[in-house]
């Protein structure tokens, strides 16, 4: 083994954590290279008295301390998987569903017309104006994750008349 | 060592003392390694607590057989990096405030046991990354194999080893620069 790679392995070889090959390699260029040698007492070294700093200086829970950090840890809620309902069980959903739908059947409930129209009956001036009084329906959607609001004013033709935030 | 499984499952019915019981071993390890990762000790408690916290929170994931040690120190590792990551963030925001000249009502370090010896261990580890430093404390000041370390950490024993060899050669270099050569080089 060359000093290059020696010395690249010397701090792991310090802190007994290369595999026995690779540490009797180590040892057997140390017993006669003096330069890595040096070096690796230096490793040594250092390591020891970083050690013994790291030990020195350790701290330790003041009990009451300790308990009460256990017993507030202790207060906390256990997470539990929650099981998913499919999803028109879900009570967003089941919400932005309803609203859908209920928005659908308003449109048509105003606009009776409109079926008459789709299906290629001309419609009866008169008659639109006595199934649905109102000139225009307002619209509004609203978005359960941002608050957004649109709002749609629709003729009785049902053309888009205005759009506003 | 008292069953960690019925432990934990008692712990799980509201037991608090099996809750404490299971923590037990680790309590000085958990609060030294987050000590020295930080260097505050107000700071290394409230890492302690936020991890016990999260341990309690997600003991029904923790399954009979995994071993308690490496995940507890993995909560806590991961806890003091977000620390460390939120402590940088109020930093850099104290040096824009310095810059506008606001005083930042800053308190200096008083709790220490030796200030000379928390000094060098303070110069020593400057230079370390988070990850380089929790590796080195890991291995070297709590005594884990390569790998347990890696387990803690995340990665491969490969990973731990040029962590560990990074960590060790810039310790050294610092070392070195505390003590000049001569102290030691007729010694050993
Ligand atoms: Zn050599």
């Amino acid at each position: 083994m060359k000093c290059k790679k020696v010395k690249r392995l010397l701090s792991l070889y310090a802190g007994n954590d290369l595999s026995l090959s690779m540490a009797s390699a180590v040892k057997s260029h140390l017993s006669s290279c003096p330069e890595c040698r040096r070096e690796y007492k230096v490793y040594i070294q250092s390591l020891q008295e970083i050690k013994g700093w790291l030990k020195s200086e350790r701290i330790d829970w003041d009990e009451a301390e300790w308990q009460q950090s256990v017993k507030r840890a202790a207060a906390g809620k256990i997470t539990q998987k929650k099981k998913l309902a499919p999803w028109p069980f879900k009570p967003a959903w089941a919400l932005g569903f309803m609203m859908v739908i209920s928005i659908v059947i308003s449109i048509f409930w105003l606009r009776p017309s409109l079926f008459r129209e789709r299906s290629g009956l001309q419609p009866d001036a008169a008659l639109i104006k006595q199934t649905s009084p109102q000139e225009v329906v307002e619209m509004t959607l609203v978005s359960r994750e941002t608050g957004f609001k649109i709002k749609w004013f629709l003729n009785k033709n049902f053309n888009l008349e205005e759009e506003s935030e | 060592m008292k069953d960690e499984a019925a432990l934990v499952d008692k712990a799980l019915g509201g037991d608090e003392s099996a809750f404490e019981e299971l923590l037990h071993p680790y309590r000085k390890g958990m609060l030294n390694i987050a000590y020295q990762m930080t260097g505050n000790t107000e700071e290394a408690r409230d890492i302690c607590q936020t991890a016990m916290i999260k341990v309690f929170k997600h003991l029904k994931r923790f399954r009979p057989g995994k071993n308690l040690k490496n995940w507890l120190y993995k909560i806590v590792k991961n806890v003091a990096n977000d620390f460390y990551r939120k402590k940088k963030r109020d930093e850099r925001l104290k040096e824009e405030h310095k810059k506008r000249g606001v005083s930042a009502g800053y308190s200096p370090e008083k709790d220490f046991l030796n200030r000379e010896i928390k000094e060098k261990i303070e110069a020593c580890l400057k230079y370390l990354s988070p990850r380089e430093k929790m590796v080195f404390l890991l291995r070297d000041a709590e005594g884990f194999s390569i790998k347990e370390t890696a387990r803690v950490m995340g990665s491969s024993s490969q990973s731990v080893r040029t962590h560990l060899c990074r960590a060790r050669r810039k310790l050294r270099l610092e070392f070195e620069k505390i003590y000049p050569k001569g102290r030691w080089s007729n010694e050993v």
